[in-house]
C-alpha cells in the first residue's frame, strides 16, 4: 500500500468557515483525509464536523455514529455527514481534535460510497471520542470533499488537513 | 466581511481563499437549524428513556429487590 500526499492546508489567524478539496485526482484506489481541527464554538462538547461530497446538498447521506464520553449516540441528518467531532474554543486551550476520514473506492462509479470516520479529543476535561460510518448515496466518482462546522463559524488557526491517495 | 472558505485545488496545487456566497451562507444556517432540531428531538427521547428507567428502578425497589438485583436485571 502506498500513501501519497495530494494536498494539505493549515488555517491561518483569520480562520476558515469551510475547507474544500476540489479536482481530486481519480488515479488512486482510496482516499484518506488526516488532520487536527478546532472550532470557534464555545461549548465544551466541541463541535460537529459536517462532511459533503461533490457539492451535493440534497438528502443523499446516511450515517450512524457512536461515542465514548458524554454525548448521545445515533442521529442521522440526511443532507450531510455529521460524523466528525472537533474541539471548540471552550475546550482546553491549544487542544485540537485528531481526525481520520477513510473513503474507499472513491472513484468507482459502480458503487455507493462508504465513509469511515475516527475523531474526537482527549483534552483531560471533557474527552469525547466519535466513531462513525456513513454513506454518500451516489455512484458518482468523488471529485470534491468539503468540511464545515455544525455551530462554529470558523476552523481556528493551526487547524490542519492533509489529503492522501492510497494505491 | 463574509466568512471565508478555502478551496484546495488538487490538480493545480493552488489554494484559493474566497468569501462564502449568500447561497452558501444560507445553506450553513439551514444545516445548523436542521441539526439542532433533530438533536433536540433526540435529547428529549433519551431524557424520556432515562426517566422511565428511573421510575422502573423505584418500582422494583418497592417490590423488595436489592440494588444488586436491580442492577443485574438492567444489564
Amino acid at each position: 500500500m502506498a500513501l501519497v500526499k495530494m494536498q494539505e492546508i493549515t488555517v491561518d489567524s483569520g480562520g476558515l468557515s469551510t475547507i474544500t478539496f476540489s479536482s481530486i485526482s481519480q488515479n488512486f484506489t482510496h482516499l484518506r483525509l488526516l488532520g487536527s481541527l478546532r472550532s470557534n464554538r464555545t461549548v465544551t462538547l466541541g463541535d460537529a464536523l459536517l462532511i459533503r461530497f461533490n457539492g451535493d446538498t440534497a438528502a443523499n447521506y446516511n450515517y450512524i455514529r457512536g461515542h465514548f464520553g458524554s454525548y448521545s449516540n445515533g442521529l442521522n441528518v440526511t443532507e450531510f455527514l455529521a460524523l466528525g467531532r472537533v474541539t471548540s474554543a471552550a475546550n482546553t486551550a491549544n487542544f485540537f481534535g485528531p481526525l481520520d476520514i477513510f473513503v474507499p473506492n472513491y472513484s468507482n462509479t459502480g458503487i455507493t460510497k462508504g465513509i469511515q470516520v475516527n475523531s474526537g479529543f482527549g483534552d483531560g476535561v471533557t474527552p469525547l471520542h466519535r466513531l462513525g460510518q456513513g454513506t454518500y448515496n451516489s455512484t458518482a466518482a468523488i471529485t470534491t470533499m468539503s468540511l464545515a462546522l455544525e455551530v462554529g463559524t470558523l476552523f481556528t488557526q493551526y487547524s490542519q488537513l492533509t489529503l492522501y491517495g492510497i494505491r | 466581511m463574509k466568512p471565508m472558505k478555502a478551496v484546495v485545488d488538487c490538480s493545480t496545487n493552488e489554494i484559493s481563499y474566497v468569501e462564502l456566497t449568500d447561497v452558501e451562507i444560507a445553506q450553513q444556517q439551514k444545516d445548523a437549524e436542521e441539526y439542532a432540531v433533530l438533536k433536540t428531538q433526540q435529547d428529549a427521547e433519551l431524557q424520556a428513556q432515562q426517566e422511565a428507567k428511573t421510575s422502573a428502578m423505584a418500582k422494583l425497589a418497592k417490590l423488595g429487590l436489592t440494588d444488586e438485583e436491580i442492577g443485574a436485571l438492567l444489564q
